[in-house]
């Protein structure tokens, strides 16, 4: 499914790069993200989320005009992490990350602007992902029934079933800064920083009141990227 | 550049309407009406409960304020005239729960009891027969009616009524737990101290302990029967795990707990031990860390028995993942003789941390340990009881008319993923109570535990 995925972007976009005015670049890029959810821990005090890291990788695909507008596509793959703490007398007896990961497709407006073998773009844009799986690590601090024994603390690093309470799908919206350097010929480095914004929640609704998190990350992605046609 | 603002204005505004709930459960009980009451109960159990995955895997529990409500609302003030009514319609709610720690006590405006709720003791008197009308009875009157129950022919004589380590010790082994007139007495006898009691303890055993005591702090009578019998068998009764509690403590009751605790780990690694029976029957449960504090030399390295989940906001479905919850070994790396029999002797009283020990053994006897489980099928009362603000779940309280509503922190199932809450784990063997050869001084399960140690049992 993935590769028929990534077969259709590229045969898709490929037949701009004969236009006289474009070039169309194909990329592999990896980094960190770091980020947290929106949500409200509603009247809980002792309940926190917080931020937390993970990382993604992406298959950029772009098609770039003369005018210095573009188009961005692609496939990534987001691990999209929280931090949920829950503290107990001054100790977290809940200290939880958790992690889901999406296989997303984003779609974005570029400008750029080149200064010799440097460019640098700005862009703006949307994404649709599907939950590609859940992880949650942490650990649990069971207070000890007495003052003077141990707590008992269980740490877990464990894959979580993807239940009928998941969102399977996400949509949201993206803006990025990027720099690229072009090595030789078509082929370039490139770094960009990207912060996403979901506007669909984590969970399907499935009570009344129910709190929602939605997903809130910054992303940071860096490789290479060759470019073919257009002016490079 | 405006309709930019005012679209990513719509989008905060549309992502901030579902962000969460945040008015606390009490601030629904703003007079003392029923709707009220009701009202604060249902957020209150929306936000804590954590067994909503058995009891409201829909929106069932949605449903329960739509019915309920209305009827709440017919009934007015909470008093005399409406508490018949009102603790009946508490009742309907609370019955087909699941989780087997859930009980609470409901008082009207007056501070009179006009409802005690316990899901373990509904599903016992379900269990024998006892009508809905009967159960709601005893549940309303609790001078009358639900004291009773341990006077009648169904609930007085079975094993949840009956069957207990005070009944066992004074029963079966004839050791004076009680006053001519039929009040408890505290006790402690030992092998060594006995000076020739005529017990039938005594003839069992070349060493035992037994022990009875009120326990002040928390409100229970202990009893505790520990011995060892000529051919190397080690039988080890309680009715509560409450020996962490006596750790720290000062009295000569605590030190006497903690010797006992110490004399069963020290039999277990004698050369003559030959087996072991645990005794939980009628043993509810205690303290989680009185679990390493017992068993911790029952194997030597750790392994899964048992995962554990709670919930990870107020929403009812929102969990973490099952955690694996491990044995812990002796901290010395000290063990019994791996090959030795072990048998747990269990009943449909056995909960809490008996159904965590049952647990811990069936994941033994999968790792080829002799292990075996006599008796009846346990409580299934899985789930932890800790207050409120250790996790995000469990007890709460909507004081005047709910005080205290016990109900569990945590989901608990067996590490394979069965789930036993509400249901109870089944015994390996199955013997049922007979309570007129019981109170004979014969105890069926107590002799098949014996004979499956020492390797005369058939069936």
């Amino acid at each position: 499914m993935r590769g028929k995925i990534l077969l259709f972007l590229i045969l898709s976009v490929m037949p701009l790069s004969s236009l006289p005015a474009a070039s169309v670049s194909i990329g592999l890029g990896a980094g960190p993200v770091i980020g947290g959810v929106a949500a409200s821990t509603g009247y809980r005090e002792d309940t926190r989320y917080t931020l937390s890291y993970a990382y993604n990788v992406s298959i950029p695909v772009g098609i770039y005009f003369d005018n210095g507008l573009g188009i961005e596509t692609g496939l990534r793959l987001t691990d999209r992490s929280y931090r949920y703490v829950h503290g107990y007398q001054g100790k977290d007896s809940l200290d939880i990350h958790e992690h889901n990961a999406y296989i997303e497709l984003p779609l974005m407006m570029t400008g750029s602007w080149r200064a010799g073998r440097f460019a640098f773009s700005l862009g703006a844009g949307a994404y649709i992902g599907m939950l590609a799986y859940k992880r949650e690590c942490g650990s649990f601090r069971t207070p000890s029934s007495r003052q003077d024994l141990e707590d008992i603390i269980v740490e877990y690093d464990s894959w979580k079933d993807i239940d009928s309470t998941d969102m399977r799908f996400e949509a949201g919206l993206s803006v990025k800064l990027s720099a690229a350097f072009r090595l030789a010929g078509g082929l370039g480095i490139f770094i960009e920083g990207r912060g996403d914004f979901a506007l669909t929640p984590t969970d399907r609704r499935y009570q009344d009141g129910q709190a929602m998190r939605y997903n809130m990350h910054g992303a940071i992605s860096a490789g290479l990227a060759y470019t073919f046609g257009g002016r490079q | 550049m405006k309709k930019i603002l005012i679209g990513i204005m719509c989008i905060v505004i549309f992502v901030s309407c579902d962000l969460g709930q945040e008015t606390p459960p009490s601030d629904y009980l703003v007079d003392n009406t029923w709707s009220s009451l009701f009202d604060a109960y249902w957020h209150a159990m929306d936000d804590n409960y954590v067994f909503w995955s058995l009891d409201s895997p829909g929106r069932e529990w949605d449903a329960v304020h739509e019915a309920y409500m209305p009827l709440f609302e017919d009934l007015g003030t909470i008093g005399a005239e409406t508490a018949e009514l009102g603790a009946s319609y508490f009742y309907e709610i609370a019955e087909d729960l699941d989780d087997m720690h859930y009980s609470f006590d409901l008082y009207d405006e007056s501070g009179n009891l006009i409802l005690y709720f316990s899901s373990l003791l509904n599903r016992h008197l379900e269990e024998l027969g006892y009508t809905r009308e009967e159960i709601l009875d005893a549940f309303t009157d609790i001078d009358g009616a639900y004291n009773d129950l341990y006077f009648d022919e169904r609930y007085g004589v079975s094993e949840m009524g009956f069957e207990s380590t005070d009944s066992i010790m004074s029963l079966i082994f004839a050791l004076p737990i009680a006053e001519e007139d039929g009040l408890r007495r505290e006790l402690y006898l030992t092998s060594e101290t006995d000076d020739g009691v005529d017990s039938l303890v005594s003839r069992c055993f070349d060493r035992y302990v037994a022990y009875g005591h009120y326990n002040q702090e928390a409100g229970v009578w202990v009893y505790i029967l520990l011995g060892k019998s000529s051919d190397g068998v080690v039988y080890f009764a309680f009715n509560h795990f409450y020996f962490s509690y006596a750790l720290g403590g000062s009295s000569e009751w605590d030190s006497r707990m903690i010797g006992i605790l110490e004399t069963f780990n020290d039999w277990l690694l004698e050369d003559d031990t030959s087996g072991l029976i645990i005794d939980l029957r009628g043993n509810t449960g205690g303290y989680n860390i009185d679990i390493p504090l017992l068993w911790g030399r029952i194997a030597d390295e750790p392994f899964t028995y048992m995962l554990e989940r709670t919930k990870m906001g107020d929403s009812r479905l929102d969990y973490t993942s099952w955690v694996p919850i491990m044995f812990q070994p002796d901290e010395d790396g000290l063990c019994m003789d791996k090959t030795l029999p072990i048998a747990i002797l269990v009943n449909r009283a056995s909960a809490s941390n008996s159904d965590v020990t049952i647990m811990m053994m069936n994941a033994l006897q999968e790792m080829g340990r002799n292990v075996v489980i006599i008796g009846n099928t346990s409580a299934g009362a899985t789930g932890g009881i800790w207050e409120n603000d250790v996790y995000n779940a469990g007890e709460f309280e909507l004081p005047p008319f709910l005080p205290y509503v016990q109900t569990a922190v945590v989901q608990v199932c067996y590490k394979d993923g069965t789930m036993y809450e509400g249901v109870g784990i089944p015994a390996d063997i199955a013997i049922p109570f007979d309570f007129n050869a019981f109170i004979t001084g014969d105890d069926d399960r107590l002799e098949a535990a014996f004979s499956y140690v020492r390797g005369t049992f058939s069936y």
